[in-house]
């Protein structure tokens, strides 16, 4: 799957949606909309969001799927949680 | 390398617990029949004579000593560190200082050191061996390697256990290091 960008490439502002088109009807949504913080996250950062929910919410399942230690997958969950607060605040400014 | 001077961060602390007690017999029982006593934190002494249960009871003591200071300094530093983890930092991260046990082969150490302390006190430097000089000298090399391995080791286990980040973080480890050195230095060893 492409990777969505979520910078912009020139002057690395934050990049927002500007049509949203459906593959069916070809009905095509021009606006200007925010991305959702979860998606301001880094690949890595989703990816393993969405493995932690999959796995009911086990740091020790995470630590196996992952093949590093508790405390190692504790501390990147900490970092996501920090950067979503981040960008939380960001976008509440 | 990297499993080297980080295992904490692939290895879970069961296997680490485990390599750490492994270690700590191993690094006993090499100091027994080597003839060395770690008689504080980062310090190893050759001795003449020693008792079996004596390397047990300065290693145990050391690791008591590590145990308490980097828990209270993880906790410090990050509320949900685990004692289990600081454990496993503790056993794991001490261990290359036990292969310093090596340099007393055949007491090589202590008869350099007395050859060289008995040709100074008798005033004659010239007659001081070039075997014990060479030997003693990389002796202090190697030290200094396995010193700073220890303490990498110890660093990044404190690092991913407490979740440390930042200057704070390396502050709190250099205390930790000199209050575990200081209290060591403390504790009587005469059993």
């Amino acid at each position: 799957m492409k990777k969505l960008p979520v910078v912009c490439p020139s002057c690395e502002s934050e990049l927002q949606v500007s049509s949203l088109a459906c593959a069916h009807c070809d009905t095509v949504i021009s606006g200007s909309f925010g991305l959702p913080v979860m998606l301001r996250l880094s690949q890595e950062e989703q990816d393993f969001i969405l493995d932690f929910v999959l796995s009911g919410g086990s740091l020790k399942a995470m630590a196996k799927q992952m093949d590093k230690s508790y405390p190692t997958v504790r501390n990147f969950l900490d970092q996501i949680i920090e950067n979503l607060n981040r960008l939380k605040n960001e976008k509440m400014d | 390398m990297k499993k080297w001077i980080n295992p904490f961060e692939k290895y879970s602390e069961s296997r680490l617990i485990s390599f750490g007690l492994a270690f700590y017999v191993i690094g006993s029982l090499m100091a027994y029949f080597f003839h060395t006593r770690f008689d504080n934190f980062l310090h190893m002494v050759a001795v003449e004579t020693i008792e079996i249960h004596q390397p047990f009871i300065d290693n145990l003591i050391i690791l008591v000593c590590l145990f308490i200071v980097f828990f209270v300094f993880g906790k410090l530093v990050y509320q949900k560190t685990r004692a289990v983890d600081i454990l496993a930092l503790v056993l794991t991260g001490n261990a290359p200082f036990y292969l310093m046990s090596l340099s007393n082969i055949n007491d090589l150490s202590l008869k350099s050191t007395d050859a060289i302390l008995t040709a100074m006190e008798s005033g004659a430097a010239t007659d001081i061996s070039g075997f014990a000089l060479a030997y003693l000298s990389i002796v202090g090399i190697v030290s200094i390697a396995v010193l700073i391995w220890n303490i990498a080791l110890l660093y990044n286990g404190f690092k991913t256990a407490a979740n440390a980040k930042g200057a704070k973080a390396v502050l709190l480890f250099i205390i930790a290091i000199i209050l575990s050195i200081t209290i060591t230095y403390f504790i009587p060893n005469t059993y």
